[in-house]
């Protein structure tokens, strides 16, 4: 374990000298995370500039959700998303040997290889608009909750990062859906919206996309003191068997795995 | 007849690549999709209607799919950045044009998977959608429909060869996909936007793009409104091409490729 962390700081210390490298690249990437977070928030006040409530949520409500996605948003684009985005161009162009060799975990060095700055500035959008939602809604946080809160936004982490993992995988087969990606970066919008748009409809195919619906909306109850234990073990059991399940699947994808002279 | 044969080669390319093509639907598809469901939740309250919202989401589904040219990347990235366009520059043919014929076969596959899916949602789950049925509302939404592809598709070419100056144009694109993200009307109808944010969207090119057809479909414009905003369409579509020629001009002068 501590060779891991070891290993990871020096990741963070490249990944950080490469950001002095490509200042201009730097500030953009920054800039464009601050727009889309500022975008996502628009996104809910014109949803909600025609109706009182959706699914029972309040527009408030429906706030303090897209500023918790936009936390768990900004630390996964800082995190995992840059190394998601690489992860099925090495498949495509037959790079992967070079990780299996290497002596670590190789879902490791494919999962935090890169570490992208610019997410931070996202997240910290979100926890300020949070702060602001959650005093506007005069909502009282215990120290409790508060710790409640972050240990579920940890398990949203687990959620989303599996979820990924687990959709891109298949790459290892198909390897020319390098686009699957951009498709992982859409459905990830379901999170800024309640849980309720996907159970309502009873369809097989769209409940396969809940656990992306709870992410935001767990730690969300949380704070509206609306989380119940039936929801807790629930969610504990999607964040535990998503992450063993993308696990497995992993390795059982990478006993297909040719490579290609690379 | 040159550039038939550029066309029917890259119908070919669409076809061997149909799971990629496919995936790149998915994406015009869940945007619109989740917002639907979203809204089956929604207290009524304002002027609109669900029937009305679903029909406008079906058709961002098809429109999204068929008329939004995504060649920006190809162009910064691939002829630009990786210096294919030397390739380009060497044949007897207009970049434009072979571009917008290599584009098209892309955008008429997910197109009709939009149809599909819109067959699907009318005999499966029975949603009713309302439509324009007069001559002239259908004779606009095609019009309207053709301004709007080669628009986008100036506006993307545009926006690729900014690269022969920048080389890396993905902050410039992250811009005006979130512009495009709320006045081309992803989020929700202009017609339900605030009244200072629908006149804005009205004077930008975005609605031009995806919206400006669906509304004109819906019957959603009056027939004055109809011709004015052809009008601006066009006006910018004459904007976007002038605009390309002068990049491209330009823009040649500062290119360097090596080793093609």
């Amino acid at each position: 374990m501590t060779r891991y962390i070891r290993v990871y700081i020096r990741i963070l210390k490249l990944n950080i000298a490469a950001m002095f490298a490509y200042r201009a690249n730097f500030v953009n990437s920054i800039l464009s995370s601050i727009g889309w977070s500022i975008v996502s928030i628009s996104a809910i006040f014109l949803l909600t500039s025609r109706t009182s409530s959706i699914f029972g949520w309040s527009r408030e409500e429906l706030l303090l959700l897209v500023g918790v996605y936009n936390i768990l948003n900004g630390f996964f684009v800082a995190f995992f998303a840059r190394n998601f985005e690489k992860f099925s161009r090495i498949i495509h162009y037959a790079q992967l040997d070079s990780v299996l060799l290497k002596p670590a975990d190789s879902q490791f060095l494919l999962s935090l290889s890169i570490f992208n700055i610019a997410g931070l500035a996202r997240a910290m959008i979100g926890i300020i608009f949070t702060i602001y939602i959650v005093i506007s809604l005069g909502l009282s946080i215990s120290v409790g909750a508060f710790i409640e809160f972050v240990l579920l936004l940890l398990l949203s982490m687990v959620i989303f990062y599996s979820f990924w993992f687990l959709v891109l995988v298949p790459v290892i087969w198909f390897s020319n859906l390098t686009n699957l990606v951009d498709f992982l970066y859409v459905i990830n919008n379901m999170g800024r919206y309640p849980s309720e748009i996907l159970t309502s409809t009873h369809n097989l195919f769209l409940l396969l996309f809940i656990p992306l619906t709870l992410m935001a909306s767990i730690p969300a109850r949380v704070l509206l003191s609306k989380l119940t234990i039936h929801d807790l073990v629930v969610y504990l059991i999607i964040a535990f068997g998503l992450f063993f399940l993308s696990r497995k699947f992993y390795f059982f994808a990478l006993k297909s795995y040719t490579s290609a002279s690379s | 007849m040159r550039y038939a044969k550029i066309l029917f080669l890259y119908f070919q390319e669409g076809i061997e690549q149909r799971a990629r093509n496919f995936v790149y639907f998915l994406l015009s598809l869940f945007g619109p999709l989740v917002l639907i469901l979203f809204w089956r939740g929604a207290h009524t309250s304002g002027n609109w209607n669900f029937s009305a919202i679903t029909t406008y989401y079906l058709f961002f589904i098809i429109a999204g799919a068929l008329l939004m040219a995504h060649i920006e990347d190809d162009v910064a990235r691939i002829d630009i950045q990786e210096g294919s366009l030397v390739s380009y520059i060497l044949k007897p043919f207009s970049y434009y044009w072979t571009k917008f014929f290599a584009e098209l076969p892309w955008r008429v596959f997910q197109g009709f998977f939009g149809l599909i899916t819109l067959f699907i949602c009318i005999i499966f789950f029975k949603v009713h959608i309302s439509i324009a049925t007069s001559m002239f509302f259908i004779i606009a939404t095609i019009l309207s429909s053709f301004l709007a592809y080669i628009l986008s598709f100036s506006f993307k070419m545009c926006l690729g060869l900014i690269a022969l100056w920048t080389t890396d144009i993905s902050g410039m694109y992250q811009f005006f996909d979130m512009l495009a993200f709320i006045f081309a009307g992803y989020i929700v109808p202009i017609y339900l936007f605030p009244h200072n944010l629908q006149v804005i969207s009205y004077i930008l090119p975005f609605a031009y793009m995806i919206y400006f057809p669906i509304a004109v479909l819906q019957g959603q414009l009056s027939t004055q409104q109809v011709l004015l905003f052809l009008g601006i369409q066009f006006g910018w579509v004459i904007i976007f091409y002038a605009i390309y020629t002068y990049l491209w001009k330009k823009g040649l002068h500062q290119f360097t490729g090596v080793g093609q």
